[in-house]
């Protein structure tokens, strides 16, 4: 008698978790869970591929695609000699064991001067058409210099990095290898310990410094430091994501299987229903489109009211790009060609407007928003869901971003699609 | 005088019902004779009916989320070269977003109505509108024409 009761309860419980095991009931192996994927869908879906990456390169950047460059580069990533106090390299931050961020909320590496964003991966960066999350800096390597002076960061120089090039032995063989001998007037001049330029501070002891040294020095100086970006540039180039689940699915889908659902079991029925839902009800790929899962530009979504937070996102951004002496159209990019700064210029609908993040390896990005201020997958689309409450009168009205109102089997669905958008196993980089 | 005024007011409005059905129509790829290498030719009439807009993008399509360039041409009602000069402005956006270009392209007037429009930018695939501002001194007429803007 006992044990038969033990046995209907086991198998009470073995129920339940099968039906728990998938999202509306359906089982994993059952044609009902498996959505239909129409012609113009399963075109969609392609366009999703890791196969339509540019094969371009940075043309801004000589270094882009250089073996030797990459190397030098590497190197300088994870080098905590770059920063002011010799603690904090390019890794610190962008951890290669959490996908290439830290997994922390906002960054507090210098507690007297905290960070304001959250750490973005870098996987996939090379597919920026802007960086930062404002958009600051349009090129890679423009932007890989500047957390080296931000004093909140890495809180260095750049006549700092210099010195280091320079009496570092194996560093100075290596960049001159890449970039020329460095010039004689560097080598000789008794440079200050550590100097750059202080916006907004001329009383600032390293702007003092920097603009004591003369503007051919300054301009030697720039040049090495946009060299250094250019190879740490040449290095992050490197960081993509692009063998995974859904790849292998969007590449092998046919018109005729989309229709008959017979195509080959990649990815579960739930991420199959995410999938459905991303390129259509949910509206996710209005954004998150093409293979970087992302259109690279700038939305407000409300997280915090642009007249509370402060955070003006891409409106500052903009003012900063133009004033950029690192920007595309610099004497330091490798292009005289015309550039998309040419066309940027400034609105009250830019405020509190951030940048689209790549999806690609999103399960391992976490936390998530410019804010990091969701734990998880599932609570950022939970976000989504009611997100109308949270425009306020003073927000740029963006109409497309209404509550979404997913069951909560379909934000299940959603997640586990975004799972698959992670490699199998962990690159060698 | 009444009478003749009154006649004026009534092709003025037969005029505009006119071009406004003329711009409801979608996107027309009509073969114009016009010196233009590239293979799409849209166009649209402004609404007050005064000039007929000619305008060919130097890619394949309406590309999603890529720079790109086009040609313009600003013709007379009857698609006539124009003998005076003009000013050309560009905007576009999303009604359904309730946004525009993230952008701001650059214009250059090449004489005789033709304009080169450098850095045009469709950054999200669905509806969009493109809206000619034609000035010649301080009088405007407008063209506005649908596009859709796929992935």
């Amino acid at each position: 008698m006992k044990s038969k009761k033990l046995f209907t309860s086991v198998g009470y419980v073995i129920t339940v978790l099968l039906l728990l095991g998938s999202s509306n009931g359906f089982s994993e192996n059952n044609d009902i869970g498996r959505p239909v994927f129409s012609s113009l869908e399963v075109s969609l879906i392609k366009t999703l591929s890791s196969k339509n990456y540019s094969k371009k390169s940075d043309l801004s950047n000589k270094m882009s695609g250089i073996s030797m460059a990459i190397s030098f580069g590497k190197n300088l990533f994870f080098d905590p000699e770059l920063s002011g106090d010799g603690t904090v390299s390019c890794a610190t931050c962008h951890n290669p064991l959490m996908s290439w961020g830290n997994h922390q909320t906002i960054t507090s590496l210098r507690p007297d001067n905290p960070s304001t964003r959250h750490v973005p991966s870098l996987l996939g960066v090379r597919y920026n058409r802007w960086y930062f999350w404002d958009g600051r800096a349009d090129s890679l390597w423009s932007q890989a210099i500047k957390p080296i002076e931000n004093t909140s960061e890495m809180a260095g120089s750049r006549v700092q990095v210099a010195q280091y090039i320079i009496n570092t032995p194996s560093l100075k063989a290596d960049y001159e290898a890449l970039f020329g001998v460095i010039p004689e007037l560097l080598l000789t001049t008794e440079l200050p310990n550590s100097a750059r330029p202080v916006s907004g501070d001329g009383s600032h002891v390293e702007h003092q410094a920097w603009i004591k040294l003369s503007p051919k020095i300054r301009k030697e100086i720039n040049r090495l430091f946009t060299n250094i970006g250019k190879s740490i540039a040449a290095f992050e180039e490197t960081l993509v994501i692009k063998n995974t689940p859904f790849d292998e699915f969007a590449d092998n889908i046919t018109e005729d299987e989309g229709k008959s659902r017979t195509y080959t079991g990649v990815l579960s029925n739930s991420a199959l229903r995410g999938l459905k839902l991303f390129i259509g009800k949910a509206g996710c790929s209005n954004c998150h489109f093409g293979p970087n899962f992302s259109d690279g530009e700038f939305h407000h979504s409300f997280i915090r009211p642009v007249l509370l937070q402060g955070d003006l996102g891409r409106y500052d951004g903009i003012k900063k790009l133009l004033k950029d002496p690192f920007n595309g159209k610099s004497e330091f990019s490798d292009s005289k060609q015309p550039t998309k700064l040419d066309y940027v210029y400034q609105n009250v609908e830019f405020r509190g407007q951030f940048k689209t993040p790549s999806l690609r390896n999103i399960a391992q990005s976490y936390p998530y928003m410019h804010t990091g201020e969701f734990k998880t997958l599932k609570s950022t689309i939970e976000y989504y869901n009611t997100i109308s409450e949270r425009m306020s009168p003073d927000d740029h009205q963006e109409l497309l971003l209404k509550s979404l109102s997913l069951s909560d089997p379909e934000v299940n669905d959603l997640v586990e699609l975004l799972k698959t958008l992670s490699e199998k196993t962990i690159r060698n980089y | 005088m009444k009478a003749k005024l009154c006649f004026k007011f009534t092709c003025g409005i037969v005029l505009s019902l006119f071009f406004v059905a003329c711009n409801q129509t979608s996107v027309s790829s009509v073969k114009q004779s016009i010196p233009t290498p590239f293979k799409n030719i849209y166009e649209v009439t402004s609404k007050g009916g005064n000039y007929t807009i000619i305008f060919s993008p130097a890619t394949a399509n309406m590309p999603l989320n890529e720079y790109f360039d086009m040609e313009v041409y600003v013709r007379g009602q009857t698609k006539q070269v124009l003998d005076y000069s003009l000013e050309l402005q560009i905007d576009a956006g999303m009604k359904t977003h309730n946004h525009g270009m993230n952008i701001s392209p650059n214009i250059t007037a090449l004489g005789k109505g033709k304009f080169k429009v450098e850095g045009m930018l469709f950054h999200m695939p669905g509806n969009w509108f493109l809206r000619f501002l034609v000035s010649r001194g301080v009088i405007s007429d407008k063209a506005e024409i649908n596009l859709v803007i796929t992935q």
